[in-house]
């Protein structure tokens, strides 16, 4: 046997006696507390759904009927004003609103009066204006749909659909 | 032909034992992630009728790989006893 140096314990200069050992039990311990973090991590999303359920969003009047004519769209914040929103006056007559934000990385959404489309200017995500739902581009969830009701003057906003 | 040591098939058989329970719990593991990114996407969806199904099977599965760790334990104190 030559007394020279294998090439692979020049390439991987590590001890045997210095390297950590990690026995089964150890590694599957392990996997157990990720598994643990992984059920606390799905609580919060339960958690969440109930502080939602609490949380009353509040009547607020975002426009009147008079101000906005087919085809045209009006800005506005609910339910905070943290909170962009969208109140569109359909080519058909109707009303509908969403929340501004584009569900691909939250870019203000703005109204396309010639194809009734909502269209996100930063990767070219495409909604319908009727529905939410997305047309084309990166966004794979429809567009938040605030609730409203058409009063003989006054349009208002009554909450968040699905939340 | 080869004699086989009773001993040494015993203890092979408390490997294969634990590594397939190693694999339960990964494979566990991997459904509760796969959990977890449908409530996120629920979540982000501003929707929430997965959560509570999702949060009760990771629980589940959390609950089972913890019934898997106590069977490992043994096994493998069993195993450096000897």
């Amino acid at each position: 046997m030559s007394d020279k140096t294998p090439t692979w314990k020049t390439d991987f200069p590590i001890e045997a006696t210095t390297d950590n050992y990690v026995s089964r039990r150890e590694f599957t311990r392990f996997l157990v507390l990720v598994s643990g973090a992984a059920a606390t991590g799905s609580g919060y999303f339960v958690i969440e759904k109930f502080a939602a359920n609490r949380e009353a969003y509040p009547t607020a009047v975002v426009a009147l009927t008079s101000e906005l004519a087919p085809g045209h769209a009006k800005l506005f914040n609910y339910p905070t004003e943290n909170d962009p929103a969208i109140l569109i006056h359909l080519n058909n007559g109707g009303y509908v609103a969403y929340r501004q934000r584009c569900t691909h990385l939250s870019c203000p959404v703005n109204y396309r009066q010639d194809s009734d489309q909502l269209k996100c200017p930063c990767h070219n995500g495409v909604f319908d204006a009727a529905t939410g739902a997305v047309l084309g581009g990166p966004p794979r969830r429809p567009l938040p749909r605030i609730m409203i009701r058409v009063g003989q003057d006054r349009i208002y906003a009554l909450g968040i659909q699905g939340s | 032909m080869r004699r086989i040591n009773p001993i040494h098939a015993r203890q092979e058989q408390k490997l294969q034992a634990i590594s397939a329970l190693m694999l339960m719990v990964m494979v566990l593991l991997l459904i509760q992630l796969w959990l977890l990114t449908l409530a996120q996407q629920e979540y982000l969806a501003e929707k929430s009728t997965l959560a509570v199904p999702t949060f009760l099977a990771s629980v589940g599965c959390f609950l089972i790989n913890l019934w898997l760790l106590h069977y490992v334990n043994n096994l493998d104190k069993g195993e450096t006893k000897k």
